[in-house]
């Protein structure tokens, strides 16, 4: 629980060229990102506020050069020695599409797994075997490297909206467009925090699909502990355990130093957030380094 | 007018300055539903037309203020609320499908219109478009 409650996490992806191809001149709110020496460093993902996915890089996707090519490819990272999945990339074009109906998955126990299910979820189940290439574009079925533990809210409102782009664009264009989904963990989390994804269509140099975001990992009213997997409703987090026993519960913001007492305006706001530290009293919090909230 | 547009489950029409997506068999319907009534359009929308050799197609970046009554617009990524209206009649077509979007339909179709007329059919690349019609 602790490193789920800790602070803004850095990610750093490899990229070898950074896109400007389709970019726009209009403006549009999007995260910056920092670039440096082909690093490509996403500081802040800012808290999940509504929406499923957030804008990144202004949309512009960072592909090799050398891969803007027109013949499909697809490639699964490794799993890493937490049995977690890496970057999954493609170049989609029709020939990778599905020729049949998608088998069962259920096999597949990707890192972080839980059977777990809640009313207020749609399908009940908190947890699906989410694809990161999904099965519209290539066709993978139970392959355990294109398998994450991502919620319902991920899968369906983040995910599936950018597959059935691609995939309804390569049907109707015969074109091809570079896919990449890279999984975000945050330290030796089992569950990802999230994932990044970027598209690319080639032969129109973007005009089709030029993207580049990331979903949040997250389900609306469930609290998830990303190190297990685990899972609470959330108003019977252990802050319900804490009022029970007449324990104070200080919310601490991991990223500002801040922590707000129950009476304070971003209190409730601070429940759901990803940098949430709590504490039983204020003098820990300050313990901590932590400063009161001015109002 | 009459402006004919496309929208996603969510009523989304645009991402990233990208129309969702596109179908053959929906732009055929347009072209024999509109016939040889003028359709205008803007720069962006008159390339997904460019294979039907259209006469009846007129390119205007201000089309909205230019149609006059029984004429078509085609619209993918522009705002309908403030010429809801000069909107005579609205054709929606839907993909029955969840996209990407940052520019959403912005009439309220609940409030005044009433929908007329219901189709469905299929796409070249789509399973099942509804194409529906409403007027005041």
């Amino acid at each position: 629980m602790k490193k789920l409650m800790r602070s803004l996490f850095t990610i750093v992806i490899l990229c070898c060229l950074v896109f400007e191809g389709c970019s726009f001149d209009k403006e549009q709110s999007d995260h910056s990102v920092e670039k440096t020496d082909g690093l490509i460093r996403i500081d802040n993902i800012p808290e999940y506020s509504g929406n499923a996915y957030i804008v990144i890089e202004n949309n512009n996707p960072s592909f090799n050069k050398d891969d803007l090519t027109t013949i499909s490819f697809e490639t699964y990272s490794e799993l890493d020695k937490f049995g977690r999945c890496g970057v999954a990339y493609a170049n989609a074009g029709r020939d990778l599409m599905p020729t049949e109906k998608r088998g069962g998955i259920g096999q597949v126990k990707p890192s972080g797994w839980q059977t777990v299910k809640y009313d207020n979820v749609d399908g009940n189940y908190l947890y699906n075997r989410c694809h990161l290439i999904g099965y519209q574009l290539t066709a993978e079925n139970a392959n355990k490297k294109n398998l994450i533990t991502g919620t319902r809210y991920l899968n369906i409102e983040g995910m599936l909206p950018f597959e059935n782009m691609l995939a309804d664009y390569v049907k109707e264009t015969e074109n091809h467009v570079l896919y990449r989904v890279t999984p975000i963990f945050e330290g030796d989390n089992l569950v990802a925090s999230g994932v990044q994804m970027e598209g690319y269509s080639i032969e129109d140099k973007g005009a089709g699909i030029c993207f580049n975001v990331y979903a949040y990992n997250i389900q609306p009213e469930i609290k998830i502990d990303y190190a297990t997997g685990k899972s609470y409703p959330f108003d019977t987090m252990p802050r319900v355990n804490a009022a029970a026993k007449g324990l104070v519960e200080i919310r601490g913001n991991s990223n500002s130093m801040i922590y707000h007492g129950p009476k304070q305006s971003a209190y409730e706001e601070m429940a759901d957030s990803k940098h949430l530290v709590i504490f039983h009293s204020e003098q820990e919090a300050i313990d901590a380094g932590y400063r009161k909230a001015k109002r | 007018m009459i402006v004919i547009i496309c929208i996603d489950d969510n009523g989304g029409m645009l991402f990233n300055y990208r129309r969702q997506s596109k179908d053959r068999v929906l732009l055929k319907d347009i072209m024999n539903y509109s016939k040889e009534k003028t359709v205008y359009m803007n720069e962006y929308s008159y390339e997904l037309f460019s294979g039907f050799n259209p006469k009846n197609l007129i390119v205007d970046d201000k089309l909205l203020d230019t149609a006059r009554i029984g004429e078509y617009c085609f619209i993918e990524d522009m705002s309908l609320l403030p010429y809801e209206q000069q909107i005579e009649k609205l054709i929606i077509y839907k993909w029955n499908r969840r996209y990407p979007a940052d520019l959403h339909l912005d009439i309220s179709l609940k409030d005044r219109w009433k929908m007329i007329d219901i189709e469905e059919f299929k796409g070249s690349s789509h399973e099942k478009i509804t194409k529906e019609i409403y007027i005041r």
